[in-house]
């Protein structure tokens, strides 16, 4: 009979008190732990994403304000908001006078739908690209003009693709605006009202809906995104008629059963939005996995935009622009450099340009508030359970007194009771720190998904931090011990007679 | 052999302002045990009694005088070394037996066994021996609780002969039976004493008194014969 058994057995003997004493260490050290993990995993998030091309972009954009004229407030029309607009040459003309700014481009993220409907007219997208702007009908004639039509073969597949500048329907995408202001570019699918004709017989890809981008072809060099095959999208744009798109290395993978090697999909046609593109790259594996985007590029498609695949980017008048700073500058100053820039352009207050970096570190911070409160409350939590640990094991001594006299009588000197007490405490303190290491990933899992749904731009994603999880639960067995000292010095310190005669 | 040399034992009592108030449990005790020996402990409720066995046992230690086990003086030992003594010299037999009541009979017994050091097959073989000895090898894994008090008494003996002690400390050991089973007890320790174990036995009953080759008398936490 050593010590351990006898301990297990005095806690079976309990098994009520014993079970409340363990919840109550799981309760402390799973939130403890799950917190601290979560807090651990964001900060190691933020120096990942702080090396990361996307830390190093700035993005400028009207700010959020209304210009309160000198009427009365009551009135209806004494306020008025000024659209704030961005062309060509002034995004340019940043660069000059913005030392720590290096190159700008464009970068509107929408989900796609790749499924070649034949439906004459839609209303809307799926995922972000905002209302469908115009129409698409599928038929097998080619009444087209030739500049505006394309035709292509592979192997027995074609596509014939019609786009007619019809009558404006609806705003363009967010963050471009047609030139002058008014007239929508032809764009298939996207701006204006179109008439296509697709051939059904394009292979159709396992993947309905992807995430994707419309991009200029500085976004390529901001990211440092390569073609592994083929070529990514170029400023210049191209003159075949029928739109470019690049996909990503993780897509490319998965987008066709059929095509096991991402290099054959060169060439080959894809439905995006109604819209029919020409595949002309593959990316190269993003090392950087999108570090704070909710999808990776990996698993993105991106698309030309509507002013380069017009041509008519110069004329191009934009809702926000995207800036990469420069090698050695700072983020922060290269917001500050736009801000005051664009301001002196537009007015005072009328722009905003903000560091993703800044941005990532506000997210986190106001993350890691809420963890930290969390923390504090989880620490007083895990001290409650201490203190009731040490109501146990004292109200224990007191109701053993005469069992431990009688281990005194028969040869338990004073260290030995002070150890069986310690070890009776330590397997309490033990058994709620590993059951609360073991809950401690739910712990994660649930405040990771409740923060992450309470995020509005930033996706963070959360591990488990082993070495914090095992210290914390070796801090709870430390604390449980350091709390059964007491009531375990007294029971070892007893006087033999005194427990012996009090029955 | 022990020997107590002008043994006393009190308590200071707190008595508010006029200071404290001294309680004797024993004065100017002196006795000399022998080896061997069955020693029988009478007096009246309150005599001392008890307090003289918990000082011969070394579960307490006297206020003044000397206490000498072999020619040593127990006074000056640690509390681990006076617990060893208990352990390894000592057995105590107590009238409400004082088992250990979340263990089984087999366990009790390997109490002391285990506080000594004794390998865990040893402890088992010895403890069976020893329940086999006082009549209980049907009642091994049975619990205190599941037990007679009869039964509980030769469990605590077995317990006490576990270390094989040359000395058996045993208060008022049949208080708490009935007579037919307190005498089946009575004639386990008497059978230990002919094997040549000393006994130190209080008693209140003048019959259990006359068993013991000597019988010494207290009143007032003095031996008056």
């Amino acid at each position: 009979m050593n010590a351990f058994i006898l301990s297990v057995r005095y806690i079976r003997s309990r098994k009520l008190e014993s079970s409340l004493a363990i919840l109550g260490i799981v309760l402390g050290v799973a939130t403890l732990a799950g917190t601290l993990s979560l807090i651990s995993s964001y900060e190691s998030y933020y120096d990942k994403f702080s090396q990361s091309p996307e830390s190093r972009q700035v993005s400028v954009m009207q700010a959020s304000r209304v210009r309160v004229t000198d009427e009365a407030a009551v009135l209806i029309g004494t306020t008025e908001i000024e659209n704030v607009r961005f062309t060509e040459a002034e995004a340019s003309a940043a660069l000059e006078v913005c030392p720590d700014v290096d190159s700008f481009y464009q970068a509107n993220y929408r989900d796609f739908r790749t499924t070649a409907s034949t439906a004459s007219a839609q209303s809307g997208f799926g995922g972000s690209g905002g209302p469908m702007m115009g129409t698409v009908t599928t038929s097998s004639s080619s009444a087209a003009s030739p500049a505006n039509s394309s035709t292509s073969a592979k192997g027995s597949e074609s596509v014939t693709v019609t786009e007619s500048a019809g009558p404006v329907a609806g705003e363009p995408p967010a963050g471009e605006t047609p030139p002058d202001g008014g007239d929508m570019p032809p764009d298939g699918g996207m701006f204006g009202m179109q008439t296509e004709t697709i051939d059904t017989t394009i292979e159709k890809p396992t993947l309905e809906e992807i995430s994707g981008a419309m991009v200029s072809g500085g976004f390529f060099n901001a990211y440092s995104l390569r073609a592994k095959y083929g070529d990514i999208l170029s400023d210049s744009g191209d003159n075949s008629g029928v739109p470019g798109v690049v996909l990503g290395a993780s897509l490319a993978e998965k987008l066709y059963k059929s095509v096991t090697d991402p290099a054959d999909l060169i060439g080959m046609k894809l439905i995006l939005n109604y819209t029919t593109y020409n595949i002309v790259g593959v990316l190269e594996y993003d090392e950087w996995n999108s570090s704070g985007r909710n999808v990776s590029f990996n698993e993105m498609a991106f698309t030309p935009t509507s002013s380069m695949r017009s041509g008519s980017q110069a004329r191009s008048r934009f809702n926000s622009i995207l800036y990469t700073t420069k090698s050695g500058g700072t983020p922060a100053q290269a917001a500050i450099q736009l801000e005051s820039y664009f301001n002196s352009i537009h007015g005072d207050g009328a722009v905003v340009a903000e560091a993703n970096l800044d941005t990532f570190y506000k997210e986190v911070t106001k993350r890691e508030r809420i963890l930290t409160l969390m923390a504090i409350l989880a620490s007083a939590s895990a001290l409650t359970a201490a203190i009731n640990l040490f109501n146990l094991m004292t109200s224990r001594v007191v109701r053993r007194r005469r069992p431990i006299a009688i281990m005194r009588a028969i040869g338990a000197w004073n260290m030995k009771v002070f150890a069986q007490i310690m070890i009776e405490a330590s397997v309490i303190g033990l058994s709620g720190a590993i059951v609360g290491i073991a809950l401690s990933p739910v712990v994660v899992g649930v405040l990771g998904g409740m923060l992450e749904n309470s995020a509005s731009k930033q996706s963070i994603p959360v591990s488990v931090n082993i070495p914090i999880l095992v210290s914390v639960g070796l801090g709870a067995l430390v604390v449980s011990l350091i709390f059964a000292a007491i009531p375990a010095k007294n029971g070892s310190s007893l006087v033999i007679t005194d427990a012996l005669r009090s029955e | 052999m022990i020997n107590l040399i002008g043994i006393n034992k009190y308590w200071d009592k707190s008595n508010g302002k006029e200071g404290e108030e001294r309680v004797y449990g024993l004065r100017d005790v002196n006795l000399e045990i022998k080896r061997g020996e069955f020693i029988t402990i009478m007096g009246q409720s309150g005599s001392g009694k008890s307090t003289m066995l918990q000082i011969l046992g070394l579960l307490d230690l006297p206020s003044e005088g000397q206490f000498l086990l072999e020619g040593n003086d127990a006074m000056l030992l640690s509390d681990r070394e006076l617990a060893r003594i208990r352990n390894k010299f000592f057995g105590f037999v107590f009238q409400s037996f004082h088992l250990l009541p979340e263990l089984t009979a087999l366990e009790n017994v390997q109490l002391p066994m285990t506080y000594a050091g004794t390998p865990a097959k040893q402890r088992l073989e010895r403890s069976r021996e020893l329940l086999e000895k006082v009549g209980l090898s049907h009642r091994m894994d049975h619990h205190p609780r599941a037990m007679s008090g009869g039964e509980q008494q030769r469990v605590a003996i077995a317990r006490a002969l576990a270390n094989d002690p040359g000395f058996l400390f045993a208060d008022e050991p049949t208080g708490n039976l009935p007579s037919e089973t307190g005498r089946q007890i009575m004639e386990i320790i008497q059978g230990l004493n002919k094997e040549g174990m000393t006994i130190i036995m209080v008693t209140h009953d003048d019959n259990l008194g006359k068993l013991g080759s000597r019988c010494i008398r207290l009143a007032d936490g003095r031996v008056i014969s």
